[in-house]
C-alpha cells in the first residue's frame, strides 16, 4: 500500500501544503519523498512507500531515463507487467511494476495503456512534455483516488480524501473533494502557471466486459458455452489465477479468515498456491471475535483443515466502541454498515501490524456482490433483477466494502489483496446467465459453492455453510456487536437530537441513534463534507431500517449444525 | 547554489519538521525534494537545488546503483571532478559533480575522500550499509553548515541557522546550533534509533599546506624558489587557473566588479578566459553605488576597458536603511562590518536576480585577508605579525566575508565563486616569505599588484588604487554609508539604551548605536543564538571603536589621482 499526492498550480507556498501530505503517511511508514516538477515550481509530488520493491529507483514520483519528461506517482499492484515488458520488448529500466506505465503511455497513449493494466492501482502522471497530467483508478477502485480542482485550475489529488481538507487556495468557497470514479482516467492540460484544464474523462474499463489484457494471458483449459461443468470449471480456474497472479508481493503475504465462504476459498487457494509456489514462510490466517462468536470457531476449523499458521484476536465490543472515532476518521464514511464492520477489520488489522510481520492481506471482499450473496439476494423479483442489483453493487464497491477493506489496513499500513474482485474473473462470472447466478434451493451463492463441491478445498460445512455478515458473525449468537454499539450509543444521543437530525444533517439525515452519533463524529471530522457518502447501503426489496443480516427474518445463519 | 538540510533520529514527526527544510528555500528556488531514509524512518534529506546539471539524476540526495547504500546530500562545485574520474577510471551514472564523493569515499574512505576535492562543498553523506553518518565543509568553508546535535544524539543539519531554530526534540533547553568547521569532516556512529554518536571531528585541509589534489593538476609554467619574477608568474598561472577552473557553470555567469583591484582582477581574468572558452554570451558585471561614489566611477572604467556588459546599480543610504533588517535575518550575525558591507551586496544581488539572467556570480572576497590588504596591515609590528595576522582573517572568513558573500547572494538564488578563495593560490601565496607578502611603499596588497603589472590586465590607476572597503567606497566620500546609517539609528537608540547594553547583551555586548540596533534586530529574529557571532570584526595595532577604513588616519584612497 502507498500513499499518493499531488498538487498543480498551487498559490499557497508549498511548505505549508506539504503538512497535508503527511496526513496519508500511515499508508506507507517505511518511506516517504515530498518533490516538486522542475519548471512547474507550484507542482508537487508526495508519496508514502510501504514496500520497497527497488531500493534504489523504487521511490516515487518514477522517472526513467528513456523518458525524462514524465512523472508517475501510483499506489497498486501491476499484475501482468513482466508479460507485457516481454511481449512489447520494453527496455525497463528499474524492477518496479509501475514502470510499465510508462512504456504504455509512450507506445500507446493514455486510454490503451490504463486498459491494458491487469491489476489495482490509481495513478498520477505528469508529462511536461506534451503538458498534460493524467488521474487513472482500475475497474473497481480497489486503490483510493481523491480529487479537488477550484475553478481557476488548482489541481490537487490525494488517495485518501484527508490529505486534501486542509489543502490552501486562493478561493472563496471549499472546492469539493470527490473520489475519482473507477475504471476511468482524466486527461488535464497543464497551462505554464502549473494550472490545469480538464479535457476528458473517459471509461476504460467496465466490469462486465472481459479486459483488454486477458487476450495477453493465455490461460490453459478454459471451456466455452454455458454447460454447468464447463463453467464450474471456468470459475475454479479464474479464481485461482486472480489468487496467484495476487502473490506478486516482497512482503509476508497473510490472509483474513472469517470463516465464511469467500474468506476460506481465498484463503484455501492462498494456502495451496503457496505450496506449489515454494513460499519460504507458513501463510497466517487472521480471525476476530468474541469466545462464543460463530466466526471464530468456523475460522478455526478451515484454518486447521488447510494447514495455516491462524492467529485469533478477542474482539469485545467495549474495544469495538472505543474504536469508532479513529475508524469514522480513516473510513471518511458515515456509512452504518461500513463503520460496524470496518472496527472489527482495523482491529485485527492493527494485531497484525503490531504482532506480525504479514503485510500483504488477502481478504474475500467482493464475493457478495459478485455471487449475490447478501440475504436479500433471496427476494430478488427476478434473476434479472438479481443480476442487475449485482452490477450495481460491484460499481459502488468503492464507497462502500472496497472503501471499507482499504482504509482499515491502510490505517495499519497493511496491503488489500481482493482476488474475488479480479477483473477477468468477475467478468466472466457477469457474463453467466442471470438464472445460474441467482439464489438456488434457498442457498445464496449457490454456483460458487457449487463449482468447488467436492474438490475438498475447504470443508463441506464451511462450503455450505450460510451467510454472516463480517461484523455479525464475529460476535455471539445472542448478542450482536451492532446491539452492543446501539446500547453505547442510547446513552450518547437522547431523542430531541435525533427529532432535529433533518436540520442539523439535511443531506443523507440519520434515522437512528447510532446513525446520528456516526454521522456526529463524522461531521466532527469532516465538517461539511457529507457528500463523501452520497446514500446508506440499504438491502433492497424488504422493508429494512437497518442494514444487518440479523434483523432480516431469514437470516439462517448454519442451518445445517 | 543550493539548500541541503537532514534529520537523524527525529522523536518529532517529521512532517512538523519538515517546514524547517523550507526556510532555507531561497538557497534554490528551482527544485526541492524532502524524503526519508528506507530503514530509518526518523531520518530524512531535504534539498533545495538551484540550476540543475542533470534533470533527471541531478536531484538529492543523490544516489546510484553502484552503490545503493549511500546516501549524498552536499552543496557546491567540485571543479576536478572530471579529472580524479578519469584518473581512478571510476564508472559515473550520472553527470553530477558530487558523484565523485561516492566512488572515493568507496575506494579510499573518509579521510582521504575530501582531500582530493577541489572545490567548494559541504556535504551530509550516510552510509547505511556501515551506518555512518560524516559531515564535511571545504578549506575556508564557502559553502556553508550548520549543525545541531543534542545530548541523546538528534542530529540536524542545514545551510544555514536558520534552517534548525525551529526544530523541536524533545530536550528542555535549546540544542546549540554551532558552524561546522571548516576544512573539518566528522565522523558519526548512526544507531538502530536513528540517532548518531560524534566519534570523529579531523582536519583534512589546512589553508597554509598545498592541498593533496594539486598533484593531479600539473599546471605547465610553476617555477620554484622565491625570486621575484618566478613568484609573479607563479601568482598569476595559479590565480588564472582559479578563475577557470571556476567556470563550470550550467547557468549565465557574471561578476561583481567595484572597481577596486580584487574584483577588477577577477573580471578581467573572467573576462579574457570567456573569450578563450569561448562562451556564447558577453559576461555582464554589476556595480553598485551613490552617484558620484568613487568605486561607480572606477567600475565604469575599468568595465570600459575589459569590454564587459556593464550594470550599475543606484545605491541611495534610505534603500540600505530600509534593507537592514532583512540582511540580518539573511546573514544571521550582528557583526557590524560584515552588516554594512552586506546592504550593498544583498541590493545588487536582488538587481541581479530580478533584472538579469547572471546566476553564477564571480567575486573578489578573500583577497584583502590573503594580500593583506586591510589599511591596517600597514600597522603589523613585523612582516611574520601581518603574516600570522593573514592567516587568522583567512580561517575566520566564514565568520565574515565568506558568511557575508554566501548569504546576500544566496538570498537571492545566486551562486557565488570567490576564486581568490581557491586552495591552491592561497596555499602557494601563504608559503611566500613574509617580507614579500607585507606592504610595501606605503602599499598594500604590494606583491598582488607588481605581480599583474605590465599586463595590462586591468587599466593602471586601478592596479594602484588603494583600499576601499565595498561598503565605503559605494557612497560619495562626503558621507559614507555607515555615517547615514548611524545618523538614521541616533533616532531609533537612545542614550539609557545604550548604556544597559551590557546587561541586556551579556555577551559580545555593542558599544555604539549602530552596534545595539543591529543586535536588537538580531535578537528578534534569532533570541540567544549570540554565539553565532563569538566576536566583532575588528582592526588590530591601532586603537579603533569603529571598523571602518575611512576612520583610519591612514585612509588615503586613490591618492595618486
Amino acid at each position: 500500500m502507498c500513499g499518493i499526492w499531488a498538487l498543480f498550480g498551487s498559490d499557497e507556498c508549498l511548505s505549508t501544503q506539504c503538512t497535508n501530505a503527511m496526513k496519508i503517511a500511515h499508508r506507507g511508514p517505511d518511506a516517504f519523498r515530498f518533490e516538486n516538477v522542475n519548471g512547474f515550481t507550484n507542482c508537487c509530488f508526495g508519496f508514502h512507500r510501504l514496500a520497497i520493491v527497488d531500493q534504489l529507483y523504487g521511490m516515487q514520483p518514477l522517472r526513467v531515463k528513456k523518458f525524462p519528461y514524465l512523472w508517475l506517482c501510483y499506489n497498486g499492484e501491476i499484475y501482468n507487467h513482466i508479460t507485457l515488458k516481454d511481449h512489447f520488448e520494453f527496455e525497463h529500466q528499474t524492477k518496479v511494476d509501475g514502470e510499465i506505465l510508462l512504456h504504455l503511455y509512450d507506445r500507446f497513449g493514455i486510454k490503451e495503456m490504463a486498459s491494458l493494466l491487469d491489476g489495482v492501482f490509481a495513478f498520477i502522471l505528469l508529462d511536461t512534455a506534451n503538458r498534460k497530467v493524467f488521474l487513472g483508478r482500475d475497474t473497481y477502485g480497489v486503490r483510493p483516488l481523491f480529487k479537488l480542482l477550484t475553478d481557476d485550475g488548482f489541481l490537487a489529488v490525494s488517495s485518501e480524501a484527508k490529505g486534501l481538507t486542509e489543502i490552501t487556495h486562493s478561493m472563496s468557497t471549499p472546492a469539493e473533494i470527490t473520489p475519482f470514479p473507477p475504471g476511468q482516467y482524466e486527461e488535464f492540460e497543464l497551462k505554464l502557471t502549473g494550472k490545469v484544464k480538464s479535457v476528458k474523462m473517459d471509461r476504460f474499463h467496465c466490469c462486465t466486459v472481459e479486459p483488454k489484457h486477458a487476450s495477453y494471458n493465455n490461460l490453459q483449459g478454459l471451456g466455452t458455452g454455458f454447460e454447468l461443468e464447463t463453467v464450474k470449471s471456468n470459475i475454479r480456474i479464474l479464481f485461482e489465477n486472480a489468487v496467484k497472479k495476487r502473490l506478486m508481493a516482497h512482503r509476508r503475504i497473510g490472509c483474513l479468515l472469517s470463516g465464511g465462504l469467500d474468506s476460506s476459498l481465498v484463503a484455501a487457494t492462498l494456502v495451496k498456491l503457496a505450496k506449489e509456489e515454494e513460499l519460504q514462510y507458513p501463510i497466517q490466517t487472521f480471525a476476530i471475535g468474541a469466545d462464543d462468536s460463530p466466526d471464530l470457531l468456523a475460522a478455526r476449523k478451515v484454518a486447521a483443515y488447510i494447514g495455516s499458521e491462524h492467529h485469533e484476536v478477542n474482539f469485545t465490543p467495549e474495544e469495538g466502541i472505543r474504536a469508532v472515532d479513529e475508524v469514522i476518521f480513516h473510513l471518511e464514511s458515515f456509512d452504518i454498515t461500513t463503520v460496524r464492520a470496518s472496527v472489527g477489520m482495523y482491529l485485527i488489522s492493527k494485531y497484525i501490524r503490531e504482532k506480525t510481520d504479514s503485510v500483504v492481506i488477502f481478504s474475500g471482499e467482493g464475493s457478495d456482490e459478485l455471487t449475490q450473496g447478501y440475504i436479500y439476494f433471496h427476494k430478488a423479483p427476478t434473476p434479472k433483477a438479481g443480476a442487475e442489483e449485482s452490477v450495481r453493487l460491484l460499481k459502488e464497491l468503492y464507497l462502500f466494502d472496497v472503501l471499507r477493506a482499504d482504509r482499515t489496513t491502510a490505517a495499519h499500513g497493511l496491503e488489500l489483496r481482493v482476488p474475488f474482485l479480479d477483473h477477468r474473473f468477475t467478468a466472466y462470472f457477469l457474463s453467466l446467465p442471470a438464472e445460474m447466478r441467482a439464489p438456488k434451493n434457498g442457498v445464496e451463492k449457490h454456483l460458487l459453492r457449487e463449482s468447488f463441491k467436492g474438490m475438498n478445498l475447504i470443508p463441506d460445512e464451511i462450503l455450505w455453510r450460510r451467510k454472516e455478515a463480517f461484523s455479525d458473525g464475529m460476535t455471539s449468537l445472542k448478542k450482536s456487536w451492532y446491539a452492543s454499539l446501539q446500547e453505547h450509543i442510547e446513552s450518547e444521543v437522547n431523542d430531541s437530537q435525533l427529532e432535529k437530525a433533518d436540520k442539523l444533517f439535511p443531506f443523507n439525515p440519520p434515522k437512528t441513534k447510532e446513525g446520528f452519533y456516526i454521522r456526529q463524529v463524522f461531521e466532527k471530522k469532516y465538517p461539511g463534507r457529507s457528500e463523501w457518502t452520497p446514500h446508506y447501503w440499504m438491502p433492497r426489496w424488504i422493508k429494512a431500517t437497518d442494514p444487518s443480516a440479523r434483523t432480516l427474518s431469514i437470516y439462517k445463519p448454519d442451518k445445517d449444525e
